[in-house]
């Protein structure tokens, strides 16, 4: 769980960085970036061993 | 004996280093394959003068029982079954998806976020595979690319960025993964860490350090380099409706099959769910022969799926490694290492500081090649020989080590994987090498030690008292060292000038910071609060930072014409 938690934390933040990083500085665009973040770190928190 | 290894070990590194700065102009296969042959010889006849035709007769054996087989024919299957999937059209089908997740909620920004991370997502052995199947798709995001709904800049970032991820995807790959060659060693004392005790240390490190690439490329790389990328941008008198319009993607049925079936492989082979009876490998061939029989792909479409420079990469990197082993190679690297420890401005903390940026200094166009010289030399410092450190403190290390290995085929100049982004972005050789050797050196690697220390270690030894997880450590280490990068980026920033020697300068003094604080925060994950330690770590990160700092170009028009 904290294994899933944490890649949660990191795809979120990344995805804020990277949508920032594309000028896409709105909130929207922002919590998009973030979402679609949370959606990455989860895939990959799945398909880790635990 | 000793002296033959300080030879051979001499051959070697020269040569590579040759070959890095193009004063050899062979493929650096070749070469490694040159060097095992010489090294052969050299050892045939040290041997023989020394102790006879019976030893020097045995060498050859003592170099193929280097070859460690696993990997290769894991790497072999996970190229096959891609092969599969891209002659059924199921990277179509996953384009298709794309584009219609660009209209739900998530919206673009959240949609190219998911798409910078697809390659640590689908795990394949190789980045080369998924890059060369959706660059083509990325640059279609442009305005030259016909779609027209990101600005030059944003698709140098988004191109960049998915190019970072991909060129290090190989790292946590489960099938034929570059990782794997460190976990093999690392079952000496974690039972199951062929499981893949390194995969989630180097995949959070990426999916933070691809961020930060992104970054660094938008708010430095640009400044650096602003001729360089001959992307354009839309022309501001253009009408909305002049934009040419692109066929619709469209996907074939079989696609979606193939593409299923190539899912239900991959986890299959990640959760072997038939137990450790059912090999990797198996897995993957079960699926191409499923995706052979219902969508109706050849034989011939799958084996066109296998990209040989991975391959021949570390093929030729074991046969390097192992004539490096037989001849004393390695104990001549490890007796060098061992007393650049007794150094008291480096210690062991430093020695590891620089060793695991290694391939971030030597970047050749495949990690497998020096990971598979290079990882045996590391395994001695643990208790198996040296005993500088204990098996945990060596599990951290070698989860730094391998980020910074797997990430290094991204900025290397001998064809190395970066190039294929820069050849879509239209960029000059060399214009993400800075971002790429940044993100290696200063984020992944001291985050991917982090994670293992305070993360991983429950996963795999869960009746270990010792260990434990602890969230909240890794949550504000990462974000102090996100900000710090932030802070110094922005400065760097701020700070750039039309002088591009200041700007190099200025650069170089970034990196020298920012890998003595990569040493320092590695030195505390090994060694936690021993200052001294901790200090020899910053040493020698600032060491193994300015080698990595003085290889980024100053202008990249001045390499196209020198090149």
């Amino acid at each position: 769980m904290l294994t899933i938690l944490s890649f949660l934390f990191a795809g979120a933040l990344s995805g804020v960085i990277i949508a920032y990083a594309m000028d896409m500085k709105t909130p929207k665009e922002l919590l998009q970036g973030a979402v679609g973040g949370l959606i990455a770190g989860f895939l990959m928190a799945m398909m880790l061993p635990r | 004996m000793e002296y033959l290894g300080y030879i051979t070990l001499t051959i070697f590194i020269v040569t590579m280093v040759l070959t890095l700065f193009k004063k050899i102009d062979l493929p650096v296969q070749t070469v490694l394959v040159l060097v095992s042959i010489v090294c052969l010889i050299v050892g045939a006849i040290f041997r023989f003068t020394t102790e006879g035709f019976n030893s020097a007769i045995l060498l050859p054996n003592e170099m193929i029982g280097g070859i460690i087989l696993h990997p290769i024919t894991a790497l072999l299957a996970g190229l096959f079954l891609a092969g599969a999937l891209d002659a059924t059209h199921g990277f179509d089908a996953l384009k298709v998806i794309i584009n219609k997740l660009k209209k739900s909620p998530i919206g673009l920004a959240g949609t190219v976020v998911i798409l910078i991370n697809l390659p640590v997502i689908a795990s394949l052995p190789c980045g080369r595979i998924i890059a060369a199947a959706l660059l083509p798709l990325l640059f279609s995001f442009g305005y030259e690319g016909g779609m027209g709904i990101l600005t030059k800049t944003q698709l140098i970032v988004l191109i960049a960025a998915f190019t970072r991820n991909a060129m290090g995807s190989c790292g946590p790959s489960p099938i034929g993964g570059v990782g794997q060659i460190g976990e093999g060693f690392l079952g000496a004392f974690f039972p199951t860490a062929s499981d893949g005790i390194l995969r989630a240390p180097q995949a959070f490190a990426l999916i933070i350090g691809t961020a930060l690439t992104a970054l660094f490329i938008k708010i430095i790389s640009q400044k650096l380099y602003p001729d360089d990328v001959a992307l354009s941008d839309k022309p501001e008198n253009q009408e909305e409706d002049e934009k040419e319009a692109l066929p619709e993607i469209k996907a074939p049925f079989r696609g979606y099959l193939s593409l299923i079936i190539f899912v239900a492989s991959l986890l299959t082979a990640i959760f072997q769910p038939f137990g450790k009876a059912m090999p990797v490998q198996t897995m993957l061939v079960a699926g191409g022969i499923l995706i052979i029989l219902l969508c109706q792909a050849k034989i011939q479409d799958l084996m066109n799926g296998i990209i040989l420079l991975p391959v021949t990469a570390m093929a030729s990197g074991f046969m390097a490694a192992g004539a490096l082993a037989a001849t004393g190679g390695f104990d001549a690297l490890g007796v060098i290492l061992k007393s650049l420890s007794t150094v008291q401005i480096l210690g062991v903390a430093g020695m590891l500081a620089i060793f695991v940026q290694m391939q971030t200094i030597l970047p050749l166009s495949c990690s497998r090649i020096l990971t598979a010289a290079l990882v045996p030399v590391l395994y001695l410092f643990g208790p198996a020989k040296y005993n500088l450190v204990t098996w945990p403190q060596l599990a951290i290390v070698m989860a730094a080590y391998m980020i910074n290995a797997t990430t290094s085929c991204g900025p290397s100049p001998l064809g190395g994987g970066g190039t294929m982004g820069e050849g879509q972005m239209r960029a000059e050789s060399g214009f993400i090498k800075g971002a790429y050797t940044y993100s290696s050196m200063a984020i992944m690697a001291p985050l991917a030690a982090i994670y293992m220390k305070f993360m991983n270690f429950t996963v795999f030894s869960p009746s270990n008292p010792d260990f434990s997880q602890n969230i909240i450590t890794i949550i504000l280490y990462t974000f102090v060292i996100i900000a710090i990068s932030i802070g110094m980026m922005s400065l760097v920033s701020r700070m750039v000038s039309n002088n591009d020697t200041k700007n190099w300068r200025l650069q170089l003094i970034y990196f020298l910071i920012s890998g003595g604080i990569a040493g320092a925060v590695l030195g505390f994950s090994v060694y936690e609060l021993q200052y001294i330690e901790i200090v020899q770590g910053f040493i020698g990160g600032v060491f193994a930072a300015f080698l990595i700092g003085v290889m980024v170009p100053k202008a990249l028009s001045v390499v196209r014409k020198t090149a």
